[in-house]
């Protein structure tokens, strides 16, 4: 009787779960796309042979039927191409057959379901470079304030519907940080520009609140003084993030204001220059401040980037000189007669903010600044001479890395902490070894997954985005919404687990690793401040989540009483 | 008001610019009325450091433009 009146609450409590979905609702990046089925018409990447020539590769197109384009403008020597087709699974197989090709898959995540919908997103080979995608999965910067000190914000048509701040402009004679120039609405766009909204063009991180700060004039100069207090604003109120994509000579104001604002867990990152030369002026050469290189399009040190100490990190800055428009940062700004333009920049300035978003997806996974600047350095692509180089600094950004960084290192402190409590209680209660294991390996899998998957040198794909993490975010993947839902982010689940199974001899031992385990991940949310509830805010989502983390610890405590009872008395 | 000697050159950071590249390599960012037909040329200027240093362009010291002649 009183299992079935347990299975009747779980069964009516799934039915309300379920008709409270989130329905309709299209959240900006989050959502999973399921793997390729038969007959599904999409695109697929061919990674041919090097050094192939334009007669093999008519030759290919002819033998396979296939009217292949380069994946990017300056894919030739790498030898990707793309290619539409009408069923990618059959399509696949036929390319893998053909020894020209020494790969073929079609093309991950969101591009095979139309994802992101930008018409113009195939022109922003820096985002590929970067690894956007990973970024926007990671929540997009989701609650990360970035201030945007430069010649003021737009809000341009690819801009509407970003989180905006209220802005400041410390420019004499200005009242408002309303862009005049282009410049800075420009560099917003980067880090920001509306993604998946079916227009122009997508940004790094376009979940953030851009906080817009004019200090600039129209014709793009600013004295140390107005951007040293607009550092000094942009702290007041709250920033995370502060992007400078501005230099100049060496100033003691300017790089003091940069370096209090990193102290006060600030990241500050700014543009190495665009000299050519080596010597790398301020706020960028300040040691507090992340000075961001440029490379072009062909992932090599664009030819104006400067280098030399206080070169850091480098990151896509474009190369029109040498590659026209299709080699610039292509995003929307104001076209100067009141209307707005799709434009390619190039410039330190335009590779300063894909740092600035990056960092700004990493704050809102739960780093702090340290961890941020630490995990955006380690994580880059190492380029000339290896580890750090003055053209380079440490590396060429990539989001993915360290966004795979980010969610290993913390699924594997879960992974450790679930086992540990897990291994605590049963030795408290002195648990016999035939319960003990299967009870510490299902609260440490439960808190952290099989971790260590995304390291193995494997292509990312669903099963191992599932696997190798903590079952509480298991249902982002399906929506994004779903895993800020309070019963969810709750002991409900762990509760139930553990008053069904708990009592069996055989699978209470793994009802009260999941309890450990799902309690360690609600825990850690309500520590580091990463997992967000739905209807609460203002510190009561902590309170929440430590409550229901509590809860689940005393339910799986109960289950180990049960089954020490259990087996003392069998022993008895 | 201190005097350069160079080649102006137009380029284009997030904009376009104007700069003076000087034989020993050293780069100054113009601010002022550029005639666009010295472009490419070898030219005279007469100008001074501008008080507003820093900017969006960072190809060099900024200077106020009083006058350019071909050189």
């Amino acid at each position: 009787m009183r299992r079935l009146s347990t299975v009747l609450i779980l069964a009516i409590c799934a039915t309300v779960l379920w008709s409270m979905r989130p329905r309709g609702v299209r959240t900006a990046a989050e959502d999973i796309v399921p793997t390729v089925t038969e007959h599904q018409e999409g695109v697929l990447v061919l990674d041919l042979m090097d050094d192939l020539t334009p007669d093999q590769v008519a030759s290919l197109e002819a033998t396979l039927g296939m009217d292949l384009e380069l994946s990017t403008p300056f894919s030739a020597d790498e030898g990707l191409y793309r290619v539409k087709v009408s069923d990618l699974a059959a399509a696949e197989a036929a390319a893998e057959a053909n020894p020209l090709v020494e790969n073929a898959e079609p093309v991950r995540q969101f591009e095979a379901l139309g994802y992101p919908d930008d018409p113009m997103y195939d022109k922003q080979w820096n985002m590929a470079m970067i690894d956007a995608p990973t970024g926007w999965r990671a929540g997009g910067g989701k609650g990360v304030k970035v201030a945007v000190i430069d010649t003021g914000v737009s809000r341009v048509e690819d801009l509407q519907g970003i989180r905006m701040g209220e802005g400041a402009t410390f420019v004499p004679l200005t009242k408002t940080p309303e862009d005049d120039h282009g410049h800075g609405t420009h560099v917003a766009g980067t880090i920001a520009q509306a993604t998946n909204n079916g227009l122009g063009v997508v940004g790094v991180a376009p979940n953030v609140t851009i906080m817009p700060y004019k200090a600039l004039s129209a014709q793009g100069f600013g004295s140390s003084d107005w951007i040293a207090a607009a550092i000094d604003h942009a702290v007041d109120n709250g920033a995370d993030v502060i992007n400078l994509s501005l230099g100049g000579p060496y100033s003691e104001v300017l790089d003091k204001a940069a370096r209090d604002a990193a102290k006060k867990g600030v990241v500050v990152v700014a543009a190495a220059g665009n000299s050519g030369q080596r010597g790398v002026g301020s706020p960028a050469s300040a040691e507090e401040v992340i000075g961001v290189a440029a490379v072009g399009p062909e992932d090599t040190r664009a030819p104006y980037s400067t280098y030399g100490k206080g070169v850091d990190i480098a990151a896509p800055g474009g190369d029109t000189r040498n590659h026209g428009t299709d080699g610039g940062v292509l995003q929307d700004t104001i076209d100067g007669r009141g209307g707005h333009a799709y434009q390619a920049f190039q410039g330190t300035s335009m590779a300063t903010p894909h740092v600035a978003g990056a960092a700004a997806v990493l704050i809102g996974m739960g780093l702090d600044a340290e961890a941020t600047r630490d995990t955006l350095l380690s994580s880059a692509v190492d380029k000339g001479d290896a580890g750090w180089d003055e053209e380079y600094g440490y590396g060429r950004l990539d989001l993915g890395a360290a966004v795979t960084q980010t969610l290993v290192r913390r699924n594997g402190l879960q992974f450790l902490v679930g086992g540990l409590m897990a291994m605590g209680l049963a030795i408290l209660a002195s648990l016999k070894l035939s319960r003990t294991v299967p009870m510490v390996a299902a609260a440490a899998l439960t808190a952290g997954g099989f971790f260590f998957l995304p390291l193995l040198p494997i292509a990312p794909n669903a099963a191992i985005d599932l696997l190798s993490r903590d079952l509480l975010t298991w249902p982002a993947l399906l929506n994004a919404d779903l895993a800020h839902f309070p019963l969810w982010v709750s002991a409900l689940l762990p509760v139930a687990v553990a008053f069904v199974f708990g009592p069996s001899k055989r699978l209470g031992p793994l009802a009260a690793g999941v309890a450990v385990g799902f309690g360690t991940a609600l825990l850690y949310g309500a520590a580091a401040g990463t997992v967000d509830v739905w209807f609460l805010g203002l510190g009561l989502d902590k309170l929440w989540l430590g409550v229901n983390g509590t809860i689940c610890i005393l339910a799986a405590m109960s289950v180990v009483g049960l089954q020490k009872l259990d087996h003392d008395g069998a022993t008895a | 008001m201190s005097r350069y000697e160079g080649t102006l050159k137009r380029e284009f950071f997030g904009g376009e610019i104007w700069v003076l590249r000087a034989k020993d390599g050293q780069a100054y960012q113009l601010q002022g009325k550029i005639p666009a037909e010295l472009e490419n040329s070898q030219v005279k200027v007469k100008g001074s450091a501008s008080d507003a240093a820093f900017g969006i362009a960072m190809v060099g010291p900024i200077l106020d433009v009083a006058s350019i002649e071909r050189a």
